[in-house]
């Protein structure tokens, strides 16, 4: 499914306006990626099991989505980007359907800057939580 | 004597005579089972413990469910079925051990209520009340 969300992501323009065709990431990005980008993470899961259906059927992902900018206006915008598009998504995500987004919270966090530069990391983190019927 | 799985377990409705599996079942419970007593105790009764004899009747307790609630989903309907148009109803309760061990029951009541929360799916919740012989194995 995160694979299915980045690919969710890249398709919105008001996203890629701001970190490209391709900055959105799974898990973590390389070091030399450019400033403004997005990673998204799993955190943990909930099985919805019932006593006749294959285990897994529902789901629904904890998932952390972190806007990573060069100042905390960079990366608040970039939040705000995804978080006004995901937060009453429901439909096709690559290739699975999410069927309910919940916004759970959202923090802010500073990364001190990488070996040879002056540049800090700004991050503003969401925390969602997406249900699904895995495809 | 085997400790059995619940996984597989099920409870089926007669639905046009046909015993349908209800599906999207999370947890059920039989309790309330009982074969009935009346207290013997008599002024001229030896000893301190109250004395009980057997009516000669039992009853057959009552089956509580949860399930995911699937409200277009013809088994699920059928269930509201039972209280739009009251009516004595043939279910069947099965577990997953290994001899799949089924109960031919007879339901008088239904009871049955929705939850809906935002974390959650939509689900609901049943007690089918029994009547005569639960069928326990034998």
């Amino acid at each position: 499914m995160l694979s299915d969300l980045r690919t969710l992501l890249l398709a919105q323009s008001p996203i890629t306006a701001l970190v490209g065709a391709a900055g959105v990431f799974v898990g973590y990005a390389d070091q030399a990626t450019p400033l403004p980008y997005l990673t998204c993470d799993q955190t943990d899961s909930e099985e919805f099991n019932t006593l006749d259906g294959p285990s897994g059927s529902f789901r629904m992902l904890a998932l952390e989505v972190d806007a990573k900018g060069r100042t905390r206006g960079e990366a608040q915008q970039l939040a705000e980007t995804v978080r006004v598009f995901l937060k009453d998504y429901f439909g096709p995500a690559g290739t699975q359907v999410i069927d309910a987004v919940i916004v759970d919270g959202q923090f802010a966090s500073v990364e001190p800057p990488i070996s040879g530069s002056d540049q800090k990391t700004f991050v503003v983190t969401l925390e969602l939580r997406l249900q699904y019927h895995p495809q | 004597m085997a400790i059995s799985k619940c996984k597989g377990s099920f409870l089926k409705l007669s639905i046009a005579s046909t015993l349908t599996a209800i599906p999207h079942l999370i947890g059920f419970q039989h309790q309330g089972a009982s074969s009935k007593s009346f207290r013997s105790t008599a002024l001229d009764t030896v000893g301190a413990y109250e004395q009980k004899e057997m009516t000669g009747y039992s009853d057959a307790g009552n089956i509580s469910a949860e399930l995911f609630y699937d409200p277009a989903g013809a088994p699920h309907q059928a269930i509201t079925d039972l209280i739009k148009t009251p009516a004595k109803s043939v279910w069947q309760m099965g577990f997953a051990d290994v001899g799949n061990t089924v109960q031919d029951l007879s339901v008088a009541g239904v009871k049955f209520g929705t939850t809906v929360a935002m974390d959650d799916g939509l689900k609901a919740s049943i007690e089918l009340e029994l009547e005569g012989d639960p069928d326990f194995p034998t």
